[in-house]
């Protein structure tokens, strides 16, 4: 349990121990609200808001913004990252919640069909996407990354979420 | 900047504007710029990173392979033809303490904006411009941004008043494009509501088209007002260009060569515009 300056809890240390929370001023968050004031995903839908996300958060209620939708709503701007007066980033701590959401095995939904496109297409030919004809790696460099991709444990990723690899 | 640079390309571009990509290769080759075009380098992964689909772990170990081959080929900085490839290899470079350096296409023809001038065959007088500065590029790193305020980036602005055209100011100007990642391959209701809101506030100023530097937000750009226009009745028919298709435009490249046919919104009569 890790407390926050002004007087609040943060529950989940497997955030804060990610690499990307080191330099993101996760505790000085003071709800002021600039985040979810620029966000276009809030204009869009009436129940997401970067500030809310933030609030769960330092509040210890880690696992229900994991079980929830509000993680994937974010269309990944960065305006909220950009104008933080505390140097804080919605952006980056909704992708580090999004990594932990799929680690406990939620929200497969929301990811199994991108996965089975973009994730697959890295996997066959070291490219996101892919028309007919269009840039794929030669062989041997494909090879090079398929394997990379199983040692850092996407093909135990994409398992997970149910995608079947070619 | 190094003397060659390791050309790094963009999923999107490649897949879906393949002559965008092109035609920066062409830009380098008549500004005499030396790159290395690699076909082993791979995805960054980061169109799917953001979207959620690939662990951090993955990202970094791909793109400490894509490093490790900009350094063999003798390259000590990259340039990348798509913003997130330039946000997503700077991150990693970060966590991966890597000295390599990463450079966005724009940044490479910003420096160079005065030879780009002596090779011109058309200019672009008389042509009324709004640019989009990708939000990988302004919002990510931030004090990286070559020129003008990260709220108000002007690499695209100057670019384009140095090629003789008036560049609009629009209310929406900071506005994400809607290309949203995940919502793009998903159900599209970001997408759709945040290109509207961007291009309605474009279309009231009218410009004769948008200049863009990001393969996403050509994408949505050009081709969500199709899907507006089928799904909502949105007339709105501006040109995108990407800065990498205009330049190579203005130095006489034919305009099959530059890729009108990939583009939704036709071409043809802004360019003919521009050959007067």
């Amino acid at each position: 349990m890790r407390r926050l300056a002004i007087g609040k809890k943060i529950s989940s240390r497997e955030v804060l121990e990610d690499l990307r929370a080191e330099d993101i001023g996760l505790l000085r968050c003071m709800q002021c609200g600039r985040c979810t004031g620029g966000c276009p995903a809030a204009g869009v839908f009436e129940d997401f808001s970067p500030r809310l996300v933030m609030h769960e958060l330092i509040e210890g209620e880690t696992e229900n913004v994991l079980k929830g939708d509000m993680i994937w709503k974010c269309g990944q701007c960065y305006t909220c990252h950009l104008r933080c007066p505390r140097g804080n980033s919605p952006a980056t701590v909704i992708l580090i919640l999004r990594e932990l959401s799929l680690k406990r095995g939620y929200s497969k939904d929301k990811v199994k069909e991108i996965a089975a496109k973009c994730g697959v297409l890295m996997w066959k030919k070291g490219v996101n996407f892919y028309e007919e004809g269009s840039r794929e790696l030669p062989d041997e460099a494909a090879y090079e990354v398929e394997d990379i991709l199983r040692r850092s444990g996407y093909e135990a990723f994409l398992k997970a979420l149910g995608v079947d690899l070619p | 900047m190094s003397e060659c640079h390791y050309l790094f390309k963009s999923c999107i571009l490649g897949a879906y504007y393949p002559e965008a990509e092109r035609c920066l290769r062409v830009v380098f080759d008549r500004l005499d710029t030396q790159y290395v075009d690699d076909p082993a380098q791979s995805s960054c992964t980061g169109h799917g990173y953001h979207s959620g689909i690939y662990p951090l772990k993955t990202t970094l170990e791909v793109n400490r392979r894509n490093f490790s081959l900009a350094r063999g080929k003798g390259c000590d900085d990259i340039v990348t033809s798509c913003v997130t490839s330039y946000a997503t290899l700077k991150e990693m470079k970060k966590l991966l303490k890597d000295p390599i350096k990463i450079y966005h296409g724009l940044e490479v023809l910003y420096e160079h904006r005065n030879e780009i001038l002596r090779g011109l065959k058309y200019n672009l007088e008389g042509i009324k411009v709004v640019t989009h500065h990708g939000c990988h590029y302004t919002k990510i790193f931030y004090d990286d941004v070559k020129a003008g305020d990260p709220e108000r980036p002007v690499l695209l602005d100057e670019i384009a008043t140095s090629l003789g055209g008036e560049v609009l100011d629009y209310s929406e100007r900071s506005l994400c494009c809607g290309m949203g990642f995940n919502h793009l391959l998903l159900d599209q209701e970001y997408c759709k509501k945040i290109a509207r809101r961007k291009l309605e506030s474009i279309k009231k100023v009218n410009p004769d088209l948008i200049l863009v530097h990001c393969p996403g937000c050509l994408l949505t750009l050009d081709r969500f007002q199709g899907i507006l226009k089928q799904e909502m009745g949105l007339e709105l028919q501006i040109p995108v260009l990407n800065y990498t298709e205009l330049i190579a435009l203005l130095f006489g490249v034919a305009s099959d060569e530059i890729g009108i046919k990939t583009h939704h919104v036709a071409l043809e009569g802004v360019i003919e515009r521009i050959k007067e």
